[in-house]
């Protein structure tokens, strides 16, 4: 049993067609009866927030941005719920000299809950490395 | 009369899941993978690994491969890691 976790860029890019969707797709297919999948609240904030963009942008019709969203509150990702990740996201974004801490949030939620990060992100990725938290770069 | 024809042992599942031999017994125990019990000995069903034992079900991996399958047709493919940078464009 293993315990992962996961960004915006890895949960959209198996929802929606993008350039590595096949390898994203085969990590997905690839977790166990067992595994633990984590994410911050953030991640159904961005990825909800991405459809609704890409809808009234008209990238993607409205009925299936909204299928989408049904679809992402389905898959089995336990929400980290603990306040002491936005104070080490904090941390991490001034650490790595990030603009945002929005990325720090999702590393801060792999560091407390003890799980490996999985990002589309190269900058992501490379920062929880610095950090010494295990993280893979899907491409 | 028993028949082995599309079933591994236990080892064989295990090897193949990556899991042990002590997990593989706990999935067949709770239905997580189907197999039969021969001479005191469990036996797995090969097509069973396929989707059991997998976190997500074959519904839900189904239902994703199609819904992706129309938005591609329809769409074109995204690059993610931009569509969540610019998200925060502006924030």
């Amino acid at each position: 049993m293993a315990r992962y976790a996961l960004d915006a860029s890895f949960v959209l890019g198996w929802l929606i067609p993008a350039q590595r969707t096949p390898l994203i797709r085969e990590r997905w297919l690839s977790f166990a009866a067992g595994d633990e999948l984590l994410a911050p609240a953030l991640l159904l904030s961005e990825c909800t927030s991405i459809l609704h963009e890409q809808a009234r942008a008209r990238a993607i019709t409205r009925d299936l941005a909204r299928h989408l969203v049904q679809t992402l509150l389905r898959l089995p990702i336990g929400i980290v719920d603990r306040r002491d990740i936005y104070l080490r996201a904090f941390e991490i974004a001034s650490e790595l000299n990030w603009e945002k801490a929005y990325d720090g949030v999702y590393v801060a939620a792999a560091e407390l809950e003890g799980g490996e990060l999985l990002t589309l992100d190269g900058d992501m990725h490379r920062g929880a490395l610095q950090l010494s938290i295990p993280s893979t770069l899907m491409r | 009369m028993l028949s082995l024809d599309g079933m591994i042992t236990v080892a064989e599942a295990a090897r193949r899941l990556g899991r042990s031999l002590e997990q593989v017994r706990r999935y067949l125990r709770e239905g997580k993978l189907k197999g039969q019990r021969i001479g005191g000995q469990w036996f797995v069903e090969e097509a069973s690994l396929q989707t059991q034992g997998r976190l997500l079900s074959k519904e839900l991996i189904d239902e994703i491969d199609q819904l992706r399958e129309e938005i591609r047709r329809k769409h074109g493919t995204f690059d993610v890691v931009d569509l969540v940078r610019k998200s925060r464009e502006g924030h």
